[in-house]
C-alpha cells in the first residue's frame, strides 16, 4: 500500500484501488492523478476509486476525475467509483462522469461487479 | 344537477387519469429538484472559484484553476483559456487540458482572436483594454449542448476570473516596482559609499560643483578671486630622519586631522596635501571675507598645532607650522592631464597668486603666518599685523611687501 497525504493505493485481487479522503480540488486532486499514473504504469486494468464518506469534491476536483476517466478510456482501463454520498452521485451523474465510470454503493459491490465482468 | 364533464367517467378512468397526473407532477418535481441541485452546484462553483483564485497571485495559476473549475462544472473533457496581449500582439497566458495537439500548434491556434478550434462553447474573457481572450470548452460528457444558462454561468465565472487577474497583475506590478526600487536603492547605497570614499580625495568645491550639476559639472578653469593658504611643517626633513616613515605619516595625520575641521568651518577647500604641506583655497562672493577666513584658518592651524603639541608632549618632539597667505585672481578649475592610458584631473588654483602664497609660506618662520599686501588690504582691524616691508621672493622679479601675523601668546 502506498500513501501520499489523503490519497493511498492498494491492490485487491486484480483491482487497483485508489482510496480518496478529504477535499478533492484542482490542487489536491494532483495526488489522485499521480496515484492513477502510478497504478497505470504498474499495469492496472481495473481501477476502483474509493471515496470516503466525508469526502468533499468541488468542480476542480471533478475536472481531475474527468481527466483520469478520459485517459482510462483511451488506455482501455475500466474505472468504477464507490463510497460517494448521494449528493455527489447526483453531481457526477449531472456532469456525465457516471457515463464512463459506474458508481457503486460500496467497495464490495464494486469488486463484485468487477469480478462478475471478468 | 351533476356537471356534464363528470358524466360518463368511471371511477377507474378517474383514478388512471389522477395517477398519470401524479406521475407527471412527480416527474416535473424530479426535474425541478435536479435543476435546483444543478443551480446549487453552480453557486457552489462560484463560491469555490472566488475562494480558490482570490488568494492566487499569478495569472497562470488563476487561469489553471479557472479552467479546472469550468471543466468540472460542465463535465467537459477538453478546455482552453487564452489571454492575449493586444498591445504587444502575443499570448500573455494560456491554460489547456485534454488536447492531444502539441503545445506550439495549440498556442498558434489559440492565439487568433477567435481560436480555430472546434469549441462547443466560447465565452470572452476580458481583463482590461489590453488583455483579452476567452474560455473555450469541448463537448460535454453528457453529450448535451451548452444552454444559455450555461453561457451565463460561464460569463459570470469569466468576470470573476478577470477581477482576480487584474488584482494579480496589480500585485505583480507592485512586486516588480518594489524589486526595482530595492535594486535602485542598492545601487544608490553603492554610489553613496563610492561617493563617501571618493569625497575623501576630492576638494569640497569639486564635490559641490558635481552635486550642483551632475551631468556637466562646471569644472573648467576660470578666473576667480581667491585667497590661497600654504601651510608647511617646519623642519619636516629633520623630523623624517628622526623616526620611521610610518610614524611620521601617523604624526602628520594627527596634526592635519586637527586642522581639517577648522579649515572646513571657515570655508576652505583643501586642494592638496604633499607630505609636509597643505594647500587650501578660499572662495567667497566677498573678497574681504575669504581673505579674512584664510588668515583665521592660518591662526587656527597654529592654535591646533600648539594644542596638539601639548597633548603629545613626552611622546614626540613638538612641531611648528609656517604659513603663507595671498589673495588675488587665479585660474581655478580642473587641470587635465590626458594620456593614452587614461585621464587624471586635479582641481586647483594656479597662477601668480598661488606661487606668491607658496613663497610667503617659505619666508615664514615657524609659528607664524606671512601674508601679502593684497591680503592685508582686504583685512579689517581684526588681526595684529607686523609689516615686514618688501621681500624678495624666489623666481619673482619684484619684491612683495609682506606682513606677519602671529598667534597671540597664551593668557
Amino acid at each position: 500500500m502506498t500513501a501520499s497525504g489523503e490519497i493511498s493505493t492498494r491492490l485487491k485481487g486484480d483491482v487497483s484501488i485508489i482510496d480518496i479522503r478529504g477535499e478533492v480540488t484542482a490542487v489536491s486532486g494532483q495526488g489522485i492523478e499521480q496515484a492513477y499514473q502510478g497504478i497505470s504504469a504498474a499495469g492496472a486494468a481495473k481501477i476502483l476509486m474509493m471515496f470516503s464518506a466525508e469526502c468533499y469534491i468541488n468542480s476542480g476536483g471533478i475536472a481531475v476525475l474527468i481527466g483520469i476517466v478520459s485517459q482510462a478510456r483511451k488506455k482501455g482501463q475500466t474505472v468504477r467509483m464507490a463510497g460517494l454520498t448521494p449528493h455527489f452521485q447526483k453531481i457526477f451523474a449531472m456532469v456525465g462522469l457516471t457515463r464512463y465510470a459506474q458508481v457503486h454503493p460500496s467497495e464490495e459491490a464494486a469488486l463484485a461487479v468487477f469480478k462478475g465482468a471478468g | 344537477m351533476k356537471p356534464k364533464a363528470r358524466a360518463g367517467r368511471t371511477p377507474a378512468k378517474r383514478v388512471a387519469r389522477l395517477k398519470a397526473l401524479y406521475e407527471q407532477r412527480l416527474e416535473e418535481a424530479g426535474r425541478a429538484q435536479q435543476e435546483l441541485e444543478k443551480r446549487v452546484f453552480h453557486l457552489k462553483t462560484l463560491y469555490d472559484l472566488s475562494r480558490e483564485i482570490g488568494g492566487l497571485i499569478g495569472t497562470d495559476a488563476i487561469l489553471g484553476n479557472l479552467l479546472m473549475m469550468v471543466m468540472g462544472t460542465f463535465g467537459a473533457e477538453r478546455g482552453l483559456i487564452v489571454l492575449r496581449d493586444l498591445r504587444e500582439n502575443r499570448i500573455d497566458a494560456m491554460a489547456q487540458r485534454g488536447f492531444d495537439q502539441d503545445p506550439a500548434s495549440l498556442a498558434a491556434a489559440a492565439g487568433e482572436p477567435l481560436p480555430s478550434i472546434d469549441f462547443h462553447a466560447w465565452i470572452p474573457l476580458e481583463v482590461d483594454e489590453r488583455l483579452k481572450g476567452g474560455i473555450g470548452l469541448g463537448e460535454k460528457l453528457t453529450g448535451e449542448p451548452y444552454t444559455p444558462d450555461d453561457a451565463e454561468l460561464l460569463l459570470t465565472l469569466s468576470h470573476q476570473a478577470a477581477v482576480a487577474i487584474r488584482n494579480a497583475k496589480a500585485h505583480e506590478e507592485v512586486v516588480r516596482t518594489a524589486e526595482e526600487l530595492a535594486a535602485s536603492l542598492r545601487r544608490i547605497q553603492l554610489l553613496e559609499s563610492m561617493k563617501a570614499s571618493l569625497a575623501k580625495f576630492v576638494p569640497k568645491r569639486v564635490h559641490d560643483l558635481i552635486e550642483e550639476s551632475p551631468e556637466a559639472p562646471l569644472l573648467d578653469k576660470r578666473e576667480a578671486d581667491v585667497s590661497v593658504l600654504f601651510a608647511d611643517i617646519t623642519g619636516y626633513s629633520r623630523l623624517s630622519a628622526s623616526m620611521t616613515l610610518e610614524r611620521v605619516n601617523q604624526l602628520v595625520e594627527v596634526y592635519f586631522g586637527a586642522f581639517l575641521d577648522e579649515i572646513l568651518k571657515l570655508g576652505g577647500d583643501v586642494n592638496e596635501t604633499a607630505g609636509d604641506g597643505l594647500m587650501v583655497i578660499f572662495q567667497d562672493g566677498d573678497p574681504r571675507r575669504h581673505a579674512a577666513c584664510a588668515v583665521r584658518a592660518g591662526l587656527a592651524i597654529l592654535r591646533k598645532t600648539r594644542d596638539t603639541n601639548a597633548t603629545l608632549e613626552g611622546f614626540c618632539e613638538p612641531i611648528t607650522m609656517h604659513i603663507g597667505v595671498n589673495s588675488g585672481t587665479a585660474a581655478v578649475g580642473a587641470t587635465k592631464i590626458e594620456g593614452a592610458a587614461g585621464t587624471r584631473w586635479t582641481y586647483t588654483a594656479s597662477g601668480p597668486t598661488t606661487n606668491i602664497a607658496a613663497r610667503l609660506a617659505a619666508l615664514a618662520e615657524g609659528g607664524c603666518i606671512v601674508l601679502s599686501e593684497e591680503t592685508r588690504r582686504r583685512l579689517g582691524e581684526e588681526f595684529a599685523l607686523e609689516d615686514l616691508g618688501p621681500q624678495s621672493l624666489k623666481n619673482l622679479a619684484h619684491p612683495v611687501r609682506a606682513f606677519r601675523c602671529s598667534l597671540p601668546a597664551d593668557p
